[in-house]
């Protein structure tokens, strides 16, 4: 009899798309702050 | 400090740069269909093995993460040697975003491995040659990581990157051959024969040989490919950033 263990693979799937998304989201996160920052020296830059 | 506003992107030609945009944007969209369909082939194409249940199914990634590790990794290697050449701080970009995404696809590799094993061998962790290849593999490139960040000058930081990035692929070319050079392992092999003392390996039926390599390009080519070219994105734009500040500073 085959032995049920969906449970597993699913577990596996959801570690899956959270270790992505942890990577993915890290790299989003940081290009905002990148971009916030160059648009903060612009505005530093236009003020003097 | 105007000046600073018209330095373009990555300090390529605006053609060039607007080309590659387009090819990364269209990467960037073909990426996820990519992963749907590799998801796909392996829920519903591939047959599932009467011993393992479903979970065996987790394997299409688990193999496919690695390759996929392997690959930006390997990319590390190849940049680390061309910077060491020619000092083109590009090529630290590169090795870096080489080692971060190949440390999450080593990371699912790991995980997905741990997962499978509770049902199939009974536990989520066993000290086996195998498994503890893969763990040193991956806490040797989240130490890489610590190590460069805590180097304040660049030039030492890229060199050291360069030799360390070199000389970590050990690790992996271990994890790779070690269930070949080592009896007692219980991991099974894929592709080739299992060693005599595995447990939980399967023989590929057609549509499984499908699905592993449908997987084998999605997570080895598309994945590390537009993730890393992304993390070199962000590398160009903290260096402009760096150099507003610079400019910033001496304003």
């Amino acid at each position: 009899m085959m032995p049920e263990t969906t449970a597993y693979l699913l577990l596996g799937l959801a570690a899956i798309t959270l270790i992505l998304l942890a990577l993915i989201g890290s790299m989003v996160v940081r290009y905002r702050n990148l971009q916030q920052d160059i648009k903060t020296l612009e505005q530093l830059d236009s003020d003097s | 400090m105007s000046a600073v506003r018209s330095l373009p992107l990555e300090g390529q030609p605006q053609t060039h740069t607007t080309t590659r945009t387009r090819l990364l944007r269209t990467l960037t969209i073909i990426t996820p269909l990519a992963v749907i369909v590799g998801l796909y082939f392996t829920l519903f194409y591939a047959g599932t093995d009467i011993e393992q249940g479903n979970v065996q199914r987790i394997f299409y990634v688990h193999v496919s993460s690695f390759a996929g590790a392997f690959v930006a990794l390997g990319a590390t290697v190849f940049a680390g040697i061309v910077y060491l050449r020619t000092s083109n701080p590009k090529w630290d970009a590169l090795a870096l975003s080489g080692v971060e995404v190949g440390l999450g696809l080593g990371v699912i590799n790991l995980v997905t491995g741990s997962i499978w094993a509770r049902p199939i061998w009974n536990t989520w962790w066993t000290w086996d040659p195998r498994l503890t290849s893969a763990a040193i593999m991956v806490l040797t490139y989240a130490a890489y990581l610590m190590l460069r960040s805590g180097i304040e000058n660049p030039d030492t930081r890229r060199r050291f990157a360069s030799v360390y990035g070199i000389l970590a692929f050990s690790t992996v070319v271990i994890t790779l051959v070690i269930i070949r050079i080592r009896p007692d392992t219980i991991h099974p092999a894929v592709i080739g024969a299992s060693p005599q003392n595995a447990q939980g390996g399967f023989g590929l039926t057609s549509s499984m040989t499908t699905a592993l390599s449908v997987n084998m390009v999605v997570w080895s080519v598309f994945v590390p490919l537009t993730l890393m070219w992304w993390r070199i994105r962000l590398d160009n734009l903290s260096q402009r950033v760096q150099e507003m500040r610079l400019r910033a500073l001496e304003d």
